[in-house]
């Protein structure tokens, strides 16, 4: 018998959670902004006209975020499969 | 085609004068009185009528100047004038209908002919300007002033004397990235001046083709000492004027070091010089200049403790740039802190490596930006706009304000400077050659 494979599916679940995670990534961003505005004491306005920025920043966090949950699957990944052959 | 190139460029003078919100007795044209002939009103004046105008040196910048007089509606060129034929055919071809002269005495006794615009080596910048000025001409005349500071003070007794209008070309007074640079600088934008650093860096021996040797002198007279002041007169003239109006003084000692360095071709003007002129308050004015390496092309830069304005560029940079969004201010700062280089010898070190400011204009829309290599001339450099207002004073009689005195002033230090570098001494402005019109 062959090995069977497993196909990855993304479930709705996948997607939701997805969707919060950049929701939080745009809060953080948006915080950013209003954080920047306090501090270096510019206009209120940026809240509207940065927006783009702002957007461009919560994609640029949740990019981010993707890649370092990549790398730490990756990392675990490999240390199950080097547990796996010690125990062998 | 012509008439169509005259109409552009009168919409685009009006244009340059509602640009810079010039009116008539507005708070900007008491600051900058030579301005007064570029109202609206003033150009209405003139509407109609025409200055009958010869030109005397008709070599590159005189025919520059011819190419120019073709955008300027009040303007008729009548005669031309150049003791080298070569020149004086060159120039005919650009004016057929122009009567021609090689003796510029001769032209002066011409009765149909209201000004002159001379374009010669600068040891015939003072005979000319003050027979031409004696003989009832309006004159507009190339800088520097003229070759000798003896020279200069004559010319500025008999303009004091005359009735008739007198120019130097101090094209950057017209220019309105300068004209508009200004204004910021004395409105506080980079705050308290602290320095000044302009420097005029090209790569070119100045030589021009010579048919036979004997017109070596004449026709390179720019590398021989009875005919030039060499780079300062020649570059430095224009920068100087720039520091002296932000300033709004002028430098009490001049020191300065100058060599030919690398173009060894038995010129006798230096092809490097170094030169600090300090004024009463300690702001200096760190002038440079040599014509073996371009790399850092032409610049003048007013450096205030709140930002510096590159007036060449006309752009201006502000230490702490609140003009930037918060977020943006934000980003930059953290960058700058993550990835600034790594301190070696504790936290207190930085290696200070220039800035990334960012550039801010001065004028809105298209400017146009001189690099500084060309010797004949840049496009639209303010040359054009005062040639203008030299036609105008022909036809109205009157006189252009604080021209002649800054062209005298900004001659005067490039000569003091050649002094202080073929002396090797620290030179004082002498009291003999001060004129009220200066402020120390």
């Amino acid at each position: 018998m062959g090995k069977s494979k497993v196909i990855a599916t993304i479930t709705v679940a996948d997607i939701i959670r997805e969707g919060v995670v950049f929701g939080v990534c745009l809060l953080v961003a948006i915080a950013m902004n209003a954080y920047s505005i306090v501090h270096y004491q510019t206009e209120w306005i940026e809240l509207y006209t940065e927006l783009g920025f702002v957007a461009t920043l919560a994609v640029i966090l949740y990019a981010a975020r993707c890649v370092a949950k990549a790398l730490i699957l990756v990392v675990w990944k490999f240390a199950k499969r080097l547990r796996h052959k010690m125990k062998r | 085609m012509e008439e169509n190139k005259k109409m552009e460029r009168e919409v685009s003078r009006r244009e340059f004068i509602k640009e810079l919100g010039y009116l008539a007795g507005g708070a900007v044209l008491l600051s900058m009185p030579w301005l007064k002939s570029q109202t609206p009103e003033k150009l209405k004046e003139i509407n109609g009528q025409g200055a009958r105008v010869a030109l005397i040196g008709c070599g590159s910048r005189g025919q520059y100047h011819l190419h120019n007089l073709r955008s300027i509606p009040h303007a008729e060129v009548v005669a031309l004038c150049d003791d080298y034929e070569p020149n004086l055919k060159a120039a005919a071809e650009l004016y057929p209908k122009a009567r021609l002269y090689s003796d510029y005495r001769s032209l002066l006794e011409a009765n149909d002919v209201d000004g002159v615009i001379i374009a010669t080596p600068l040891h015939l910048h003072a005979p000319m300007t003050l027979d031409a000025l004696a003989a009832g001409k309006h004159v507009f005349c190339e800088k520097a002033m003229a070759r000798t500071m003896s020279e200069c003070r004559a010319v500025y007794e008999a303009y004091k004397r005359s009735n008739r209008a007198l120019y130097f070309c101090m094209q950057r007074m017209y220019d309105p990235k300068y004209i508009k640079g200004m204004e910021r600088v004395h409105s506080g934008l980079i705050g308290e001046i602290v320095g000044l650093r302009c420097h005029w860096f090209r790569n070119a021996d100045w030589r021009r083709a010579v048919p036979s040797p004997e017109l070596e002198r004449r026709i390179n007279w720019r590398l021989y000492r009875e005919s030039s002041g060499g780079l300062m007169t020649e570059l430095a003239c224009h920068q100087l004027e720039v520091c002296n109006w932000a300033m709004g003084r002028m430098p009490e000692t001049i020191m300065g070091m100058g060599d030919i360095v690398f173009w060894k071709d038995g010129r006798e003007v230096y092809d490097n010089v170094n030169v600090i002129y300090r004024y009463a308050n300690g702001v200096k004015i760190n002038y440079e200049s040599l014509i073996s390496n371009k790399y850092n092309g032409m610049e003048d830069q007013i450096l205030g403790h709140k930002g510096t304005v590159d007036m060449t560029k006309g752009i201006y940079y502000l230490e702490e740039d609140n003009q930037l969004s918060g977020i943006r201010q934000l980003l930059r700062e953290g960058k700058e802190k993550t990835l600034g280089a790594i301190p070696t010898a504790g936290p207190s070190w930085r290696p200070e490596t220039r800035k990334d400011y960012v550039p801010h204009t001065l004028v809105e829309g298209q400017i146009s930006v001189n690099s500084g290599q060309s010797t004949v001339g840049a496009d639209k450099d303010g040359s054009d706009v005062i040639l203008s207002a030299f036609c105008q004073s022909c036809i109205t009689g009157e006189k252009a304000e604080n021209v002649v005195e800054e062209a005298y002033c900004s001659t005067l230090l490039c000569l003091l400077a050649n002094q202080a570098m073929d002396e090797k001494r620290i030179i004082t402005f002498p009291e003999e050659y001060k004129i009220p019109y200066m402020k120390f």
